[in-house]
């Protein structure tokens, strides 16, 4: 059988590459508003992705990472006794400002204490600088952090909360919308900045079960022990209630979220557009195909091919670009924009199926018209 | 009744290059197109027109058959009609025994495979080299690889394409492009073949290879070829030419017929100095009747309507006078009569006996009667005649 | 002679004729000029929301702490003392204070606590500009009262006249509205008098210390002085310390800490950016494709007889006809979304005329190019070929 649709693609060169450029664009608008709208996402599991836990305890009160409205210790304390439970870790948290070495300008910092012995982190590299920690006045600073918090050299000095403090190590994390960037002191530190705080009154409380425990069941037990002066929440209820807040409480969640409907609103429009005019283009070949006596499923097909072809010749530098511009933000913003299989998937799958769609659609007319009308 | 005597020199057209179709191949052949009382409108309501009016045409197996008349006088749309590229609005249309405005969209599917359409625009595929625009309609009749190809470049070669090819439209001339197209439908060699202006792109030579390959279709292949054109080198190589003008066919010769008849007429002293044009106009107005063995043609007594001429067969001649019948005459191919009776008013002296089937050609009183008038000296030859057989 | 009427015809009959490829090519374009309307609402709603308070203050100019980055999420406080020192600059007709602060209030229906603006100033000084606050400032002089915006967020609860609820764990009632609007720092804003905002701070020396500071300082010239020279005079004095903005340059500040400073800021900025290429290209696309698939029109034209420039012009014409009709419904479709989400957020969001322009040129400027482009190639094609 000769493969007409590629044929047609292939020949009509100019015309296929107009096409595909306008298929390519749209799609990469959907990219770019769904890579904007998941960094809100990742904001919201961000710091919690960073912290070891199996349950967390937080304030009746809690919004999200930034405001999580302390409670008392001893809420923490309590759940020691359970059998189930292996180990609890306080997480002191607090916002203040932060201020650029260079220029003096202040911006807003997120601050998380914990005490050096007890290690709440799920990877190693803040480990490695446990003895830096310890160290009076001395914080690390992430890395991540957005590059207008200025220079964030080892053994620069600077002010927080009209303390002199200096930098002694990094890490890697990126936290996204939460603060322009966090920094993580110990527990003794956290006293020193913040004197009117006390150690007594906690923004998180990490939970780690003994292997073997039923989380639902431990959670459960919890609940009915501890509410309504705290509650507690797997690993994804209080990302979710991140994304939550960022969602309902703010206006950077929505407009994000009005982003991705405009693009996919704009990208289909745009698709049906191009796939219709492609077909409609065919016309005469499609006539002569009926007229030559091919059947209408033949017809389908090569119009179908043809918006498959023409999705993924458009899918393919959509991609390449989406990953430039994920690039370029994180780059200038240090904003958690990745790319994820998922995405990548579905947006393929979607935009197959909208110029496929469009396509068949578009022929459908065509379909039932006589030959004969369509010369 | 008169014998057809003496012979007359014969038109100085030069004799076409193949046997041409008779009426006599065809009579036993059902009609492989067979219009009746087709007619087809275009746009709707206030903006309705009539483009076909009441359209009657019989084509038998094996015609090569010229459309021809002025743009606009519906030959496109009725080829397309009968190439099921539109649909049947009023009227019948059944091609290869099959009634269009009856069929499935299945059926349809199968009946345009049988049917090999040369558009005017050549509409070929552009992202196909020729060889692959040929075997786009060879590969409907599921024709294995090797002989696709092969089928493809045989008809390609013929028509004088074999360094072609491999080439795509876009790097074909004009009349290259109209090859392939030509060559993508007859490659099936399909039974009914319909062609608008098909060698008006063309050269001599390929003109000629063309119409050649289409009578060569006809003629091995018993396919049957509709041909609308205004090419005059084609009209030697017609079987049947049909004329239309406003939507309605105004004439439909087949022309082997027609110069039988005329060969005919012109034998006998009757007709002999009559123009060429006149004779062709007689024979069209002449109808075509078909007589059983056994049976009268026409019966002493009987008023006088018709003249006849004998296309093939054998009659008897019979007069009856008192209780006694006697055979007077024996008439076959070429002999004509009848012209008594229109002549006189007076009814029948005779009888005709078919021997067996006959097939006639009459013409009724009141064209018998123009073509008398139409010529003096014909006149006077036919009363010369009339009294000599008193 | 062929009369410019007798132009125009020709192109809007070959639009209109095939209504299917029309209707197909219009949506094209109005989605495409949606799409642009659309990022640079967004970029607009981020930057003039932030700029909504600023605006309804009475300042000619303004002092902040040099270290305030935003006055609306950044804002540094600065010694009160320096507002009573500007009052003695010549030319001075008022200077005033004002205080700016996040405290909780208590959704009175399901008891969360949310983070609120809260305003506070003197209340026998009116400091705004807008009448509506101005007639309710005398009772904001009462005990722990406040004045709500009325286009807070949803997840405030009720905020209208005489609900009471806690702000900092003291009570307050609120004793009327007024219409600010939420911006990308705040969901909500509450007004009250210095007084009532001191009492929120518990701890003696706290409440001292937060007395004497203050976040914003409004000055007010006498217009018949040069409010240039005042300004120079006052950032000499206050060089240490202090910022002395002109309401233009505080509105510039505001809006470029935004643009340029915060990830929202270059992520609206960035899908413009973008939204205007990607909506120029779709453009151009529709409006080439189209051209092409009217390709025979073109030839005719042009095998009739009619001069290259004719041809041209036609092409043009038609995409230029295109374009505006595309870009209209793409104008009102934007207007809609916008009310819609304004309304659905509390957010202005609203279109600049300038852009309004730029986006109507760069589609005009889009179909005459592709318009040109396209005209080359039917001239350049033999007219046969194109039959």
């Amino acid at each position: 059988m000769i493969p007409l649709a590629w044929r047609n693609v292939v020949h009509k060169k100019f015309r296929t590459a107009v096409a595909v450029a306008g298929v390519s664009f749209a799609v990469l608008m959907i990219f770019l508003q769904l890579g904007f709208y998941g960094s809100v996402e990742n904001t919201a599991h961000r710091v919690f992705d960073r912290l070891a836990f199996d349950l967390v305890i937080v304030s009746p009160h809690y919004r999200y990472i930034g405001q999580p409205d302390k409670f008392p210790r001893e809420r923490v304390y309590q759940v020691k006794a359970l059998p189930e439970v292996e180990r609890v870790i306080p997480i002191y948290t607090e916002s203040t400002k932060w201020k650029n070495v260079d220029t003096g300008a202040k911006r807003n910092i997120m601050v998380l204490g914990f005490n050096p012995l007890e290690y709440p982190f799920r990877e190693s590299e803040i480990r490695e600088n446990l003895s830096t920690l310890q160290k009076p006045d001395l914080l690390l600073i992430d890395n991540l952090s957005l590059p207008i918090l200025g220079s964030t050299e080892a053994g620069r000095h600077t002010e927080i909360e009209n303390r002199r403090v200096t930098i002694g190590g990094h890490f890697n994390w990126g936290i996204g919308f939460s603060a322009d960037g966090i920094i993580i002191i110990s527990d003794q530190n956290y006293l020193r900045l913040f004197p009117d705080n006390s150690l007594e009154e906690v923004s998180l409380g990490l939970i780690t079960l003994k292997p073997g425990a039923s989380r639902e069941a431990v959670q459960q037990n919890l609940k009915n022990i501890l509410s309504p002066q705290a509650r507690v929440l797997t690993r994804q209820e209080v990302g979710d209630m991140d994304f939550d807040f960022w969602l309902n409480t703010t206006n950077t969640g929505p407009m994000f979220g009005a982003g991705v409907i405009i693009a996919f609103m704009v990208g289909m429009v745009v698709l049906y557009q191009i796939l219709s005019t492609e077909i409609l283009g065919n016309l005469k070949e499609y006539a002569t195909l009926k007229a030559m006596g091919y059947e209408n499923v033949f017809f389908t097909k090569v119009v179908l091919q043809h918006g498959t072809l023409i999705a993924i010749l458009g899918f393919i530098p959509a991609y390449g670009l989406s990953f430039l511009l994920y690039h370029v933000t994180r780059v200038a913003t240090n904003l958690p924009i990745y790319m994820t299989p998922l995405r990548t998937i579905s947006v393929l799958v979607l935009s197959i199926v909208m110029c496929t769609l469009s396509a068949y659609l578009t022929a459908g007319k065509v379909k039932m018209a006589d030959p004969g009308e369509l010369f | 009744m008169g014998t057809s005597t003496g012979t007359r020199p014969q038109d100085s057209k030069s004799p076409p290059p193949h046997r041409k179709m008779t009426i006599l191949d065809g009579l036993k052949k059902e009609p492989v197109i067979r219009v009746q009382r087709l007619s087809h409108y275009y746009g709707s309501g206030d903006n309705k027109k009539q483009i076909l009016f009441d359209i009657d045409l019989d084509i038998r197996p094996g015609e090569l058959v010229i459309m021809t008349g002025p743009s606009g006088s519906g030959k496109s749309t009725l080829l397309s009609l009968i190439g099921a590229l539109r649909t049947v609005q009023e009227g019948s249309l059944r091609v290869m025994g099959h009634e269009l405005n009856q069929m499935t969209p299945s059926q349809l599917v199968q009946y345009r495979r049988d049917i090999g359409f040369i558009f005017q625009m050549h509409n070929l595929f552009e992202s196909l080299t020729a060889m692959e625009n040929v075997k786009m309609s060879l590969q409907l009749k599921k024709v294995p690889r090797t002989e696709k190809r092969d089928q493809a470049g045989h008809i390609l070669n013929r028509l004088g394409l074999e360094e072609r090819i491999h080439y795509k439209p876009e790097s074909l001339s004009g009349g290259q492009r109209q090859r392939v197209a030509v060559a993508r439908a007859l490659a099936t060699r399909p039974r009914v073949i319909l062609a608008d202006e098909p060698t008006a792109a063309l050269d001599k030579e390929s003109g000629k290879t063309v119409v050649e390959m289409l009578r060569e279709l006809c003629e091995t292949n018993d396919s049957t070829v509709l041909l609308i054109t205004h090419d005059n080198r084609i009209l030697d190589f017609a079987d049947r030419i049909v004329n239309m003008v406003d939507g309605r066919i105004v004439s439909n010769v087949l022309v082997a017929e027609s110069v039988a008849i005329c060969e005919f007429l012109i034998k006998s002293n009757l007709f002999a100095n009559l123009a060429a044009s006149t004779l062709t106009d007689i024979a069209q107005k002449m109808e075509l009747e078909i007589v059983s063995a056994g049976k009268w043609v026409i019966r002493q007594g009987d008023p006088g309507d018709k003249f006849y001429l004998i296309r093939k067969g054998i009659t008897d001649v019979v007069v009856r006078s008192g209780a006694e019948t006697k055979k007077v005459a024996t008439l076959g191919e070429g002999n004509f009569f009848g012209e008594a009776a229109l002549l006189t008013g007076e009814p029948r002296n005779a009888s005709v006996l078919a021997k067996e089937e006959t097939v006639l050609y009459s013409l009724d009183k009141e064209n018998f009667q123009m073509a008398i008038d139409s010529s003096k000296t014909f006149k006077e030859q036919l009363l010369n005649a009339f009294y000599q057989r008193q | 002679m062929r009369t410019r009427l007798d132009k125009v015809p020709i192109a809007w009959a070959n639009l209109t004729h095939n209504h299917k490829n029309l209707a197909n090519a219009l949506a094209g374009i109005t989605f495409a000029v949606l799409l642009m309307f659309m990022q640079v609402g967004f970029l607009n709603s981020l930057l003039d929301s932030t700029v909504q308070f600023l605006k309804i203050l009475d300042g000619d100019l303004f002092l902040i702490s040099k270290q305030t980055a935003s006055t609306s999420d950044n804002e540094e406080p600065f010694a009160r003392a320096r507002v009573f020192q500007a009052r003695r600059f010549p030319g001075v007709l008022q200077a005033h204070y004002v205080h700016l602060d996040r405290k909780f209030w208590k959704n009175t229906e399901n008891h969360l606590k949310k983070n609120i603006r809260v305003v506070a100033i003197d209340p026998d000084v009116p400091v705004f500009l807008d009448p509506e606050i101005n007639s309710q400032l005398e009772d904001l002089k009462k005990d722990d009262v406040v004045l709500v915006d009325r286009l807070s967020k949803k997840h405030f609860g009720p905020i209208t006249k005489g609900v009471r609820t806690e702000i900092e764990d003291r009570m307050f009632s609120v004793v009327g509205n007024f219409t600010l609007g939420t911006d990308f720092g705040h969901s909500g804003t509450v007004i009250m008098s210095d007084k009532n905002f001191l009492n929120l701070f518990k701890d003696e020396d706290e409440l001292n210390a937060e007395r004497k500071r203050v976040e914003l300082g409004l000055i007010k010239i006498d217009p018949a002085t040069n409010l240039q020279r005042i300004q120079e005079d006052m950032r000499k004095e206050f060089a240490q310390d202090l910022l002395v903005l002109t309401r233009e340059e505080i509105i510039a500040m505001e809006r470029y800490y935004w643009l340029e400073g915060t990830p929202v800021g270059f992520v609206f900025g960035l899908g413009t950016v973008m939204g205007f290429i990607v909506g120029t290209i779709i453009c151009y696309q529709v409006l080439f494709t189209d051209i092409l698939n009217r390709l025979q029109q073109f030839a005719t034209i042009k095998a009739i007889g009619y001069s290259n420039r004719y041809l041209v012009g036609t092409v043009v014409r038609q995409s230029l006809i295109l374009a505006v009709l595309g870009f209209l419904p793409g104008l009102l479709l934007s207007q809609v979304i916008y009310h819609i989400i304004s309304r659905l957020l509390h957010l202005p969001m609203n279109l600049g005329e300038v852009q309004v322009i730029l986006v109507l040129g760069l589609t005009l400027v889009m179909s005459a190019g592709s318009g040109l482009i396209a005209a080359r190639k039917i001239l350049d094609a033999d007219p046969a070929e194109l039959f």
